[in-house]
């Protein structure tokens, strides 16, 4: 079993992988966490000041999608994440954007969240 | 309308006519293959054979090649994993994973296929747009003529990839660039420098083939092995043909998608096809196989490809304002015809318009029906390595480029913006605005002056067409203002536009002393502009002052970015190994004294020099710049799996190896040499005359540079010799004739 953490450097993000880590701690599951930021550069996990000891010692594992060359959009990149690795849950950050906001740039978490094939718990970023 | 479409339809059955487009498709599907000429260079290659026949069959053998370009281009792109052009690379991920499995004949057809729909269906957009536009262009006087031209140049400048400061800098250099020569309003003499020859103003082909053609070829010369072999073409043909008629909605999809991106200037084949890829992955239900051997993701980008360069010509020709670089060439080729693409075409010209539909049409045909017979030679073609090519290139694309004029000068003029150009590519310039703003710079003014003379002050400005294009033309930047303010606050992340700055494998030397002294250059032109630009009487000067200023305030705009990213550079660095200047500097020494390199500097004294003494200057400022971290994903499409990308990507974390620093790289001293090489074989065009010239420059390049075999180099040789010797009595083609035999003479 594995949790999918969506990872932008901002508030949000930071608390949704924080949550991510704290949910595969009661569910007893490994942790994957994709940078879905516009830079979409490799994450280290020093960075995200996450205690991969706390998981480990139970067995599980943290590790960083790598960055894909083939999809560059964020929503795409999490949904083909999650069909292909069988994820049980999907962790999101959320924040308000405004309506014209949402309909000329989109929103990822609203696409993610329409079309994953399992559980999304969104978090805010406090 | 419809009896003129047919009667252009019947006049394709001349054979003469029939012919041409033959022709043309064959030079087209050959040219794609050649990695990085693409249709840019087919038109600019081809071009210069059209001067001497008429519009019809110019035309024909132009579309027949443009329309297949994105054809062919696939093949290597499935068969080897390397991109003939920089659009096919979206056709890679699938077509490649696919190939490998075994079934690289599903993969071709379905892209064969799928370029043919997409060049009919961008055909049928073209038609369509005719009738539908009809009405708008003939309500266009010269003012809202004038704002077009305006939003051409912009809009390239701003949708083309990469920086918006970067792209509005090149716009306003190539209008700088194409305002060299005669004024139109007052028949003065503008930058000329007193030179009989500048009073022409510069060659079209020389500015395209050099800023494109050259460009490519020097960046790309140091390929010396061929690719690896390619993946056995196997498989059968018959599956990929059924399985591509249940993906027709991706096609249709695929085309629109396509058809838009080409309406809209400076977002060309390589943005469409990416865009077209996200769309077939954002409606997919099952979305695992992309990047695995979708045949989703080959179906949906080849059809936008194709039918983007349908898309390109639909305001080339209703209303003057190219799309794209290759239909910014046939626009310049209309205009020598006398035919004024805009509202006058469809009035007066409209049998040449459904000419060009039916000739697109008919090209995606036999484009796909010649690649389906022909795979395999095709295949064995993209054996050969570039620099091999690289030789045979540089002779016909000078020979191209003499062709306009007859003028040695135009040669040096096409290496120099060849120099130029490199130095754009690879500090990631994006080129299209260059060219567009070079083409419509007369235009741009011409209209400017009919519309102040025929309306009092800024009445024109009222007039609702104007109005619109002003609010298309303003209403982006307030947005960028508002999202730069955002941005500020933080709350915008997502839409940060950060990720313009970083490296990618296209253009490796940004945020390098290069781009830095690039700016610096740019600054130093426009200053020189300004002074020059005061001498001249005031309705002369109007326009070249306001580029001028326009273009000395961007320039201090980019040397600011420049600065800033250096500076952040510098504290993610503090730490760099003295050993790495040491290198650089002695890199640089040595450069400075190979022959040719630094030497090849003529009327662009002040970028050539600029350089030199920046790589002198190397060791001072040459800390890495620490982007190479942040990777090339980010960018739309620059996720190429390539030799450079992997250069671009190896000095992650401020391990900066020397060679591959951003002072004098490798790439570049070879960039150079080539440079060096054009330069030694224009001297002795001049002297020895061309076919001779030719017989000794061709073999040299090949064994020095190339390091060809001894075989190869006598047969490439030999048949380039009697073709050239041929060539005249084929077709109205000129040879430069050498100081030596003038003397005979």
């Amino acid at each position: 079993m594995t949790i999918l953490a969506c990872f932008t450097d901002t508030p949000e993000g930071r608390s949704a992988v924080r949550r991510a880590v704290e949910e595969a701690g009661r569910l007893d599951s490994d942790v994957l966490i994709a940078n879905i930021d516009t830079d979409r550069r490799e994450l280290s996990l020093a960075e995200l000041d996450i205690d991969p000891a706390a998981l480990s010692s139970g067995g599980r594992t943290v590790a960083v999608l790598p960055p894909s060359s083939v999809i560059h959009d964020a929503a795409d990149l999490v949904l083909q994440t999650e069909q292909e690795r069988k994820i049980a849950l999907i962790v999101l950050g959320l924040r308000r954007r405004s309506r014209v906001g949402k309909l000329i740039l989109g929103s990822h978490a609203q696409r993610i969240l329409l079309d994953a094939g399992c559980p999304v718990l969104t978090v805010k970023a406090n | 309308m419809l009896d003129s479409a047919m009667a252009a339809l019947a006049s394709l059955a001349d054979p003469a006519l029939l012919l041409m487009l033959l022709v043309g498709v064959v030079a087209g599907l050959v040219m794609g293959l050649i990695p990085g000429l693409g249709g840019t260079g087919a038109v600019a290659i081809l071009l210069p054979i059209t001067f001497g026949m008429e519009p019809a069959p110019a035309l024909a053998l132009l579309i027949g090649a443009l329309a297949v370009v994105h054809t062919s281009d696939t093949v290597s792109a499935v068969l080897l994993g390397a991109p003939g052009s920089a659009s096919a690379s979206v056709t890679m991920l699938d077509g490649y994973s696919m190939a490998r499995k075994g079934q690289a004949k599903r993969a071709l057809s379905l892209a064969f296929l799928s370029s043919m729909a997409g060049g009919i269906i961008g055909a049928v957009g073209l038609t369509l747009a005719i009738p539908l536009a009809r009405p708008l262009v003939l309500s266009f006087a010269s003012p809202e003529l004038f704002m077009l031209t305006v939003l051409g140049v912009a809009l390239a400048a701003v949708l083309s990839r990469g920086n918006v400061v970067k792209g509005l800098v090149a716009g306003l250099m190539g209008l700088l660039l194409g305002m060299v020569g005669t004024s139109p309003t007052t028949a003065e003499e503008r930058f000329t420098f007193g030179s009989l020859f500048l009073g022409d103003g510069l060659s079209l082909v020389a500015v395209a083939l050099g800023i494109f053609g050259l460009a490519e070829i020097a960046s790309r010369a140091s390929q010396r092995r061929g690719e690896n072999a390619p993946v056995k073409v196997t498989g059968g043909w018959g599956s990929g043909i059924r399985e591509w008629l249940t993906h027709w909605s991706q096609v249709l999809r695929g085309s629109l998608i396509g058809i838009w991106a080409g309406v809209l200037p400076g977002v060309g084949a390589t943005a469409g096809t990416w865009l077209a890829y996200g769309q077939a992955v954002a409606t997919a239900k099952d979305k695992r196989q992309f990047g695995k051997g979708d045949p989703r993701g080959i179906v949906g980008p080849e059809s936008a490809n194709n039918s983007v360069e349908a898309g390109d010509l639909i305001p080339t020709l209703l209303f003057g304002i190219p799309g794209g670089v290759p239909s910014a060439m046939l626009l310049g080729m209309l205009l020598t015809y006398g035919i004024q693409p805009g509202p006058s075409i469809i009035t007066d010209h409209l049998d040449l318009m459904y000419l060009i539909v039916w000739s697109f049409a008919i090209a995606s045909v036999l484009g796909a029906l010649f690649c389906f017979l022909t795979v395999r030679p095709l295949a064995s073609l993209t054996k050969v390595p570039f620099a091999v090519l690289a030789s045979g290139l540089v002779a016909i694309m000078l020979l191209g480029s003499f062709q306009e004029g007859g003028q040695l000068g135009d040669l040096w003029v096409m290496v120099l913006l060849g120099i130029a150009g490199w130095v754009l590519k690879s500090t990631g310039f994006p080129r299209a605005p260059f060219l567009i703003g070079f083409v419509l710079a007369i235009p741009l003014e011409r209209y400017y002056f009919l519309t102040d003379s025929l309306y009092n002050g800024f009445e024109w400005m009222l007039r609702p067409g104007t109005m619109v294009f002003l609010a298309i033309l303003v209403l982006p930047i307030l947005w960028n203002i508002f999202k730069w303010i955002r941005a500020r606050r933080r709350l915008d992340r997502d839409d940060d536009p950060q990720h313009e700055n970083a490296v990618d494998a296209e253009s490796p030397l940004k945020n390098s002393t290069w781009s830095l002294a690039t700016a610096l250059v740019v600054i130093l032109i426009f200053a020189g502009s300004l002074v020059i630009s005061s001498g001249f009487s005031p309705e002369a000067r109007l326009v070249p002052q306001l580029v001028g200023w326009g273009g000395l305030i961007m320039g201090l705009a980019l040397l600011g970015q420049e600065i800033v990213i250096r500076r952040r550079a510098g504290q993610l660095q503090a730490a760099m190994p003295v050993q790495v200047a040491a290198e650089a500097a002695a890199s640089s020494s040595v450069v400075m004294g190979s022959p040719g390199s630094a030497h090849a500097v003529g009327s662009t004294g002040a970028t050539g020099s600029a350089y030199t003494g920046s790589t002198s200057a190397g060791p001072i400022t040459s800390a890495g710049t620490g982007t190479g971290s942040r990777r090339t994903a980010g960018a739309v499409a620059t996720a190429v799996p390539s030799a450079e990308s992997i250069a671009s990507d190896a000095p992650v974390n401020g391990q900066t190896s020397a060679g591959q620093g951003p002072g004098w790289t490798k790439e570049a001293g070879f960039a150079f040499k080539t440079f060096g090489w054009m330069a030694g074989f224009l001297i002795l065009i001049g002297i020895l005359g061309y076919l001779v010239a030719v017989m000794i420059f061709v073999p040299a390049f090949l064994l020095i540079v190339a390091r060809a075999k001894t075989k190869t180099t006598i047969i490439y040789t030999a048949v380039l010799y009697v073709v050239l010797l041929a060539l005249p009595t084929l077709l109205p083609i000129d040879l430069p004739q050498g100081w030596l035999s003038q003397l005979v003479g």
